[in-house]
């Protein structure tokens, strides 16, 4: 009947209990339990035992502690701690640079991180009412990626009347790339938004200048950020002054009614100056197309979304039956403001959104480190106080009590730890700058200064102190004093802990670096994805007003072997123009991304033609289109054959109808995130329309010096186009930025899972060293009977390699599962395979390798002799 | 000596250690207190109340024979000291004394109404 009492609970009552007692409760506990277990069964008696033992908590009972302890001079045995701590420090100088600069580097990149996390995690918090806005987006449930932000133009001020529950609307319609103009300073203007009125309450954007409330209520107004207003004004006052705009909406002239301050970095808003809404045309208000216009709505108090949500398929159906018709399901949908930056499913977005995933992958990463870190500093002082096992005989001896070497062991991690911490808060200022630069923000130090992250990494400190200390403090001062002073090779004793922990640091680097290779695939994968295009060598520069004259120059220059005129750019993601029309053979009209493009520029992307035509026929009456792979697909052409000849109705009013004369393979407008749209591409040939499409030149050139090309480019430009402002890009540039997130992210990845397998190496380094000083006499001993370097050292590095070997093992899979989990964000992935896994493999044994094989060479190298002279 | 006042349970406790004679142990005393008193008793009270009984001198102990059962632990037997014994006597004499000061008039018919 002994066996299955509650061991914990006797081990409690061992605990508190004082000795003088312990016998009978025990005996008498014992008895009534044996009694239970007849009368009611073992979980009962069990639950009795426990009971009875917690009743005897009672200050009768409790031991009373030793009484001297309490009248020792206490304070001058701090110092003294403290003395022998700085000591010790000093004398294992290697082992302590180890454990301070790992622990040091791993909390710097902890603290590092909670900043990325912080900041992140902060978007958009400025304004107000986040949480009672709400972002409409549109819903295509047969869309590859169903949502998307950019809604038609009258959504804003319809919905708000056809919705009670709608307080206000606010739309924000961000205009491609227009020219501003001030006296002699023109620019093209990348964040140029029209906006209704009430953006300013709405979204809690203070003004320095003017009034929230009328500044954009009258058309032709505009409010510029101090940036933009510096830009046009100097130290001039902007109120009241005029800019000239000529963009994608005419050409017209705003007063300057209010200037607010600068957006700061973290929101997902993004722009430079905010026209009235007004400003636009009557005649660009039409359900037809969607644009890249954003539509936030506040809902009065009480009201809930769902409510609104309930009404769009009605509405939908109502304003915009085309779209329905042609993807059923079609409809509208919201999402939270303070929700956006990081959950958005949206497509198209003022400026490219976090993504909570990314988030949770750093953060692990985070505390994976953390964890790294704090094990070698466990490992390294728990194999390193073991060493001392004869300093604490002699201690023990003297009189030291318990209690004494544990607050020792306590004083001594505590002092390493401290200046670890110190070490660390240090390295991350110092790096804070360097990490801003890099991922575009503005994280300030004060950041630190958050009182749950202070709580726990403090609290984390103090757990690897308490186990770090506690734990050898245990083994030493609960055996004999005469037996710790005898013997000295106690260390091995319990090696099982400590593997088990380098078997989870290994673990953890080998997770880290096998998702690093698979970033690493996936980024070259999409750097050299046959995109469809010839992205390389095309320099991009704003339409020319006299075209033949500047043409005629570009063509007597060497240099450009193609060009071509276009409304919009192969890499170009807010100068979007999704278009729906009819076509032969469907009764619903289609929709696409349109294009207009003139010239060779199919030439200049070097555009693959699979079936018909690759030109427009010159000075021809008839409208010709150029069509897609996945539009041939898409408009139910069967195959590119097929679809030749097919006609197209792109606008009954003005006559735009033609046929089919070519199909082109597809090529990547946006990020390898989305899947290619279904795109056409036509000449403009109407003559009521005559400028429209013409925006860029693509020229495609062979000269390795750029800087004079594009100098003599511009030369020409401004000769033939009087205050215009200019611009120029590469092509291959733009699309580089496209994939910049995912840049930063692998870079970050990168950096990090260095970090994480150089604290890991530092921890084999210190624990291996640490071993072999322990077996130095047995070296000697090995090689005086005859053993080879050889055999040492493989007998030494042996028990590592399994440890590694082991992490390594696990890790495969982990890995595996989270970089699915990754790559299922793109639509273009690569598979894994086994590279990745076998290159991980490599690097991890043979840097764990070299680095055991460091000290047990030297070891294995040591003259007998030396090692064994002084006993 | 921690004074010589023994309250209610302390009192019930002297009795049984003298009822249960020579076998007088925790699990036995709270048996019989059980049973005697009709109250649950937990076996916490009754060390509490045997130590302190013992430290302020009304009762002595020494330990039993090891046996195999009780985890090889002993019992601590219990008897009643001198003192305690004396004690029993005063505190029973009392209430003889008072029981005979009660007015018949006043005591029995409510009895007797039950």
């Amino acid at each position: 009947m002994r066996l299955s009492k509650p061991k914990l609970a006797k081990r409690v009552l061992y605990w508190f209990c004082d000795s003088q007692y312990l016998e009978e409760v025990e005996g008498d506990l014992e008895e009534i339990f044996a009694e239970n277990v007849k009368k009611a069964g073992k979980n009962k008696a069990r639950r009795i035992y426990w009971i009875d033992v917690l009743r005897h908590i009672r200050p009768y009972f409790i031991k009373k502690r030793s009484v001297n302890l309490i009248t020792q001079n206490q304070t001058a045995m701090w110092a003294i701690y403290l003395k022998i701590a700085v000591r010790n420090f000093w004398k294992n100088k290697v082992i302590s640079t180890i454990n301070t600069s790992g622990l040091s580097l791993g909390l710097a990149c902890c603290i590092l991180i909670f900043f990325h996390i912080k900041d992140e995690l902060s978007y958009d918090e400025f304004v107000e009412n986040g949480d009672n806005i709400y972002r409409v987006l549109n819903f295509n449930p047969s869309d590859e990626r169903p949502y998307d932000a950019g809604g038609p133009p009258p959504l804003g001020p319809v919905l708000k009347e056809e919705f009670p529950g709608i307080e206000d609307a606010v739309r924000l319609w961000e205009d491609y790339n227009p020219t501003i103009t001030r006296g002699d300073q023109v620019f093209v203007e990348y964040h140029f938004v029209f906006a209704d009125e009430k953006v300013f309450p709405t979204f809690s954007f203070s003004l320095l200048k003017g009034n929230p409330e009328t500044a954009l209520s009258i058309p032709n107004s505009v409010v510029l950020t101090t940036k933009m207003a510096k830009k046009y004004f100097g130290d001039q006052d902007p109120m009241g002054k005029t800019l000239e705009y000529r963009g994608g909406r005419g050409e017209f002239q705003l007063q300057v009614t209010g200037v607010m301050e600068d957006l700061p970095h973290n929101t997902h808003f993004k722009f430079d100056f905010l026209a009235s809404f007004l400003s636009v045309g009557d005649d660009d208000y039409y359900w037809g197309s969607f644009k890249p216009i954003w539509t936030y709505i506040t809902l009065k108090s009480g009201v809930e979304p769902d409510q609104i949500k309930a009404g769009f398929p009605a509405f939908a159906q109502k304003y915009v039956p085309h779209r329905v018709e042609e993807s059923p399901g079609f409809s509208f949908d919201l999402e939270r403001m303070s929700d956006i930056y990081l959950y958005s499913k949206s497509a198209r977005n003022m400026k490219p959104l976090g993504n909570v995933q990314s988030i949770y992958v750093l953060g692990i990463i985070g505390i994976s480190i953390l964890f790294i870190a704090c094990i070698n500093f466990i490992n390294l002082t728990m194999s390193n106080s073991l060493v001392r096992l004869k300093e604490i005989g002699v201690r023990k001896i003297m009189g030291a009590q318990k209690m004494q070497l544990v607050r020792q062991f306590l004083i001594e991690s505590g002092f390493t730890i401290f200046i670890a911490l110190m070490i660390a808060i240090l390295l991350s200022a110092l790096f804070l700058p360097v990490y801003n630069e890099f991922a575009d923000k503005h994280v300030n130090f004060s950041y630190l200064l958050d009182l749950k992250f202070v709580f726990y990494i403090l609290l984390s400190l103090g757990v690897i102190i308490l186990l770090s200390s506690l734990y050898p403090a245990r083994i030493m001062a609960s055996s004999g004093s005469a037996f710790v002073v005898r013997t000295s090779d106690k260390a091995s004793a319990k090696a099982g802990v400590r593997s088990g922990l380098v078997v989870f640091q290994f673990l953890v680097s080998a997770i880290l670096i096998i998702g690093i290779l698979i970033i690493k695939d996936q980024q070259a994968f999409i750097n050299n994805k046959a995109l469809g295009i010839d992205k390389e060598r095309v320099l991009v520069i704003p339409a020319s007003k006299s075209e033949e004259a500047f043409f005629q120059e570009l063509n007597q220059m060497p240099e450009v072997e193609y060009y071509g005129i276009s409304q919009r750019l192969p890499v170009n993601t807010m100068n979007y123009d999704g278009r729906s029309f009819e076509v032969e053979g469907r009764d619903q009209e289609v929709s696409a991304q349109s294009c207009i493009i003139d010239l060779d520029f199919i030439e200049t992307y070097g555009i693959e033609i699979i079936e018909g035509r690759n030109h427009f026929k010159e000075a021809t009456k008839q409208w010709e289109f150029l069509i897609n792979e996945s539009a041939v697909k898409d408009f139910g052409f069967e195959t590119p054959e097929k679809a030749l000849g097919k006609k197209i109705i792109f606008s009954r009013e003005d006559n735009m109808i033609g046929s089919v004369v070519g199909v082109f393979e597809d090529y990547h407008l946006e990020s390898l995130h989305e899947k290619i749209p279904p795109m056409i591409m036509f000449k403009n040939i109407s003559e009521k329309y005559a400028g429209w499409g013409r925006q860029f030149i693509s020229i495609k050139y062979k000269t390795d010096n750029l800087t004079s090309f594009n100098n003599r480019i511009e030369e020409m430009w401004k000769s033939h186009n009087e205050g215009g402002a200019y611009f120029s890009f590469f092509i291959d540039d733009s699309y580089a930025d496209l994939h910049a997130a995912d840049y930063r992210f692998a870079k970050m990845f990168n950096y990090v899972t260095f970090i994480a397998m150089l604290i890991a190496c530092m921890g084999l380094l210190g624990l291996s060293m640490l071993i072999v000083n322990q077996k130095v006499k047995e070296i000697g001993i090995r090689k005086v009977l005859g053993a080879s370097v050889a055999n040492v050292t493989l007998l030494l590095s042996r028990k590592f390699m399994y440890l590694v070997l082991i992490g390594l093992v696990l890790a495969c899979p982990i890995a595996y599962y989270m970089m699915e989990q990754w790559l299922e964000g793109f639509s273009y992935r690569i598979d894994i395979s086994f590279q990745p896994f076998i290159l991980a493999f490599l690097m991890v044994a043979v840097l764990s390798i070299l680095t055991v094989a460091v000290h047990t060479t030297k070891a294995a190298l040591t003259n007998p002799a030396e090692s064994l002279k002084d006993e | 000596m921690k004074g010589t006042q023994i309250g209610e349970f302390e009192e019930l406790v002297l009795l049984i250690v003298a009822i249960l004679n020579e076998g007088a142990y925790g699990v036995a005393i709270r048996n019989e207190l059980e049973i005697q008193s009709g109250r649950k008793i937990s076996i916490g009270a009754v060390h509490a109340t045997t130590n302190r009984l013992e430290d302020k001198g009304f009762l002595e102990s020494k330990f039993g024979e090891v046996t195999l059962q009780r985890g090889g632990k002993r019992k601590k037997l219990y008897t009643v000291s001198s003192l305690g014994q004396r004690s029993m006597q005063e505190s029973k004499d009392l209430r003889n004394r008072l029981w005979e000061l009660i007015p018949q008039s006043s005591l029995f018919p409510k009895l007797s109404s039950k």
